[in-house]
């Protein structure tokens, strides 16, 4: 369990790549915040893996810690199992690349098209990691365990679930507002 | 959506185009190019209408004569008779042909085939020629493709009143990332834009889907997840799926598929009725292709029979005094054709498996293609699942165009006020992706069935001390040693510190985005950094085809095992 700091840690650099990769690793700490609301989300992250490895060398601050993945799911601590496929599948239907060209066919077709492709799918990726592990019976337990323990700890410099920003209303869920979403992105 | 690989002249206009016609989106068509048969399909803004032919067929025969001097296909071409495609003059079975090079099992067994397939079994690319006023013409599969291509986009042109350049195409699971370039190619060169290349059991999950939803607003309430197994056999593959559907979202959990269909039980019966079938057509004259062609005829007829029959009486004067006077009963037709049967098993076995998903928890069994009226194939499919019935709601030749074309509505953004087209389906690897290390091993990066996008890493180290280069030779496939996998590309890393052996750490990352190109990067990062010690390589895959084992075995015969890579042994 040791690992776990690490890769709940947003201050590690992307570089470290797989060097302590742990079984819950969330691999893209991209600064677009995918779970902020929906008015906000679809501002395109255009970052190629190049610009991508050029950042990686600097040591970002350590604001942001990533959130749990619960909260990438937007569900509660309790949820059951189908609640959880039903949320994965309500944010595929969001953040898949293909889903997003359904949801803006305002969009000139060969713009946005460009624009999916910079994004890489990345927020996808985070949102079946985090479905990948709970809805695993097994996974989810030992990532439970590990989350208590990081609560335990408390993060560097992060702000715990329920301190900085009040809870959102919406439905209930977990604040998905961080540091990194009330900037102008 | 990336652009193909290999951009034509046609591709350079387009722009202007695209701009000015964006507040209408086009609607992207989809098109089943079938080993035996091909269909296209649109949607027409409340439902999938498939296109017909100006001799009023939905399901046209996928092959192109080049008896005159402009070559015509099954789209336009009216044949008078079905030996004029065993004639020699035509080529068919482009699917099963395309992007395979000489040395593949399946090219070896399209040499019974009217059309000339020459080998010369070294790994190169068959010599394919149709026979045109008793000349061998050659050609190639991307090329009669893309003739085909070109007249299903003037049909659709004609019907749809406008110009077609977005196309959704299925593809089969088991074709290999360079036989996809090779499809991408063809549809380049008729001038069509690929959107999407799906395999052909996820265009069925995705009619399966909207069929799903669509009950579901019918009876309010129900809607909970349904998993389906899909089982899509047609002339070249067999091709499985389990999908897990909810919502509109069907996600694929496993992929399996494997180069044999209806051809392979023709072929195998063929043997069955003239056990010295090779020496006839190995000659490949005029009157032997005669022959095979008359063989060929009687043999699919009687296969067709067997459907409805219990036995069949084949009679068929072959000429040369060849006279086959036989009847074939079911049983001995499913003793004929026992690999076929039990590879489609074993196929039907590993995708449960791999999807962890128990018979007992499948909700519909969907068995399609033009196999699927086939009693034997019908029964073992239920029989493995353990079901009394199949799934009844699809057309079998249907489904995968019509799948085709709701993706190419969904993928040109395209919204229904109805919610028909609120749909998504998240696909996976069909195969596992790696790279060459601890030997001449093949350690996958990317393992078969993962979820698409995906960004996978893994750790290896070099095997030398003061070891400065490493090659990446990346493969995709499933076998453990490299040459029993398909080879997409190599590169070399240079610059690496020197170090002891087992210090430096080689990360290699291999990146699926949702056009699935893959990308492969190659960083090298030294203890007590975190910083990478050179830039790193990025390099978009396959750049080769499997021809190439060739340029392995040269690279490892000047460098030895100098540039060779172990994995890093990892707790976890």
């Amino acid at each position: 369990m040791a690992c776990n700091k690490d890769c709940f840690t947003a201050s590690l650099p992307h570089w470290s790549w797989s060097s302590t990769t742990p079984c819950f690793v969330l691999p893209f700490h991209t600064a677009k915040p995918f779970y902020s609301s929906p008015e906000t989300q679809f501002s395109p992250s255009k970052r190629s893996f190049k610009t991508f490895a050029a950042t990686a060398t600097e040591v970002r601050p350590a604001a942001a810690p990533p959130s749990s993945l619960y909260e990438v799911l937007k569900v509660k601590r309790t949820a059951s199992l189908t609640e959880i496929k039903t949320a994965y599948r309500s944010l595929a239907k969001m953040y898949h690349p293909d889903a997003m060209i359904y949801h803006h066919p305002e969009e000139k077709p060969a713009e946005s098209e460009s624009e999916l492709e910079s994004s890489d799918g990345r927020d996808f990726i985070e949102i079946h990691n985090a479905y990948a592990t709970l809805s695993d019976p097994a996974a989810r337990a030992m990532y439970d365990l590990s989350l208590g323990g990081q609560y335990n700890q408390g993060r560097p410099f992060g702000f715990g679930v329920g301190f900085g920003f009040p809870e959102s209303n919406r439905g209930g869920f977990y604040t998905t507002r961080r540091w990194e979403t009330d900037q102008c992105w | 959506m990336a652009e193909p690989a290999y951009t034509v002249a046609s591709d350079s206009d387009t722009t202007g185009e695209e701009k000015s016609s964006s507040a209408f989106p086009e609607i992207a068509i989809g098109i089943d190019v079938g080993t035996s048969q091909c269909s296209v399909a649109v949607w027409n803004g409340s439902e999938v209408v498939i296109l017909k032919n100006t001799r009023n067929q939905k399901k046209m025969r996928s092959y192109v004569t080049f008896k005159d001097d402009i070559p015509s296909g099954g789209v336009s071409h009216q044949l008078s008779h079905e030996h004029e495609m065993l004639s020699g003059a035509a080529i068919f079975n482009m699917k099963r042909l395309i992007g395979r090079v000489d040395t593949d099992p399946v090219v070896h067994s399209s040499k019974s085939l009217p059309f000339l397939v020459q080998t010369l079994d070294i790994g190169v690319r068959p010599f394919i020629a149709a026979l045109v006023n008793n000349v061998w013409r050659s050609t190639t599969p991307e090329e009669v493709l893309a003739i085909f291509l070109v007249e299903l986009k003037a049909m659709a042109e004609v019907q749809l009143k406008r110009p077609i350049r977005n196309v959704v195409l299925t593809i089969p699971v088991s074709f290999s990332r360079f036989q996809v370039t090779r499809i991408e190619r063809a549809c380049a060169m008729a001038g069509l834009h690929v959107l999407r290349l799906m395999p052909e059991p996820t265009a069925v999950a995705l009619l399966y889907a909207q069929q799903q939803q669509q009950a579901v607003h019918e009876n309010i309430g129900g809607g909970a997840e349904k998993i389906a197994l899909i089982l899509n056999m047609g002339a070249g593959y067999c091709d499985v799926a389990v999908t897990a559907t909810a919502g509109g979202v069907s996600q694929i959990k496993a992929l399996a598929g494997s180069a044999i269909g209806g051809e392979d039980i023709l072929q195998n019966t063929m043997h069955h009725l003239l056990p010295d079938l090779e020496i006839l057509f190995s000659k490949h004259g005029i009157n032997e292709i005669k022959s095979t062609g008359l063989l060929r005829v009687a043999t699919q007829d009687a296969i067709h029979k067997l459907s409805s029959q219990t036995s069949v009486q084949i009679d068929v004067d072959l000429g040369n005094e060849l006279k086959i006077c036989k009847v074939v009963d079911q049983e001995e037709f499913e003793e004929v054709n026992k690999n076929v049967f039990e590879k489609c098993e074993s196929l039907i076995i590993q995708c449960l498996h791999d999807a962890k998903v128990q018979t007992e928890d499948v909700a519909d069994i969907i068995v399609v293609g033009g196999c699927s009226y086939i009693p034997k194939l019908r029964n073992l499919v239920m029989s493995v699942c353990k079901r009394q019935e199949l799934y009844k709601g699809m057309n079998p030749v249907e489904a995968a165009v019509c799948g085709a074309a709701l993706e190419g509505a969904v993928a040109s953004g395209i919204s229904d006020p109805f919610g028909s087209l609120d749909l998504l389906t998240i696909q996976v690897t069909p195969l596992a992706i790696g790279i060459r290390a601890d030997g001449n091993k093949f350690v996958p990066v990317i393992p078969r069935n993962t979820t698409m996008p995906t960004r996978k890493e893994l750790a290896f180290t070099t095997v030398h001390d003061n070891q400065t280069e490493a090659l990446i030779v990346v493969y995709e496939g499933e076998g453990e040693k490299v040459e029993e996998n398909h080879l997409l590309g190599y590169f070399k890393i240079m610059g690496i510190p020197p170090a002891p052996k087992g210090v430096p750490e080689i990360n290699v990352c291999m990146d699926i985005d949702a056009s699935n190109v893959l990308r492969v990067l190659a960083g090298v990062v030294l203890p007590g950094s975190r910083h990478p010690a050179i830039p790193v390589m990025e390099v978009r895959m396959p750049t080769v085809d499997d021809g190439h084992g060739w340029c392995v075995e040269a690279l490892h015969r000047t460098y030895g095992s100098g540039l060779d890579l172990v994995t890093i042994q990892k707790k976890i």
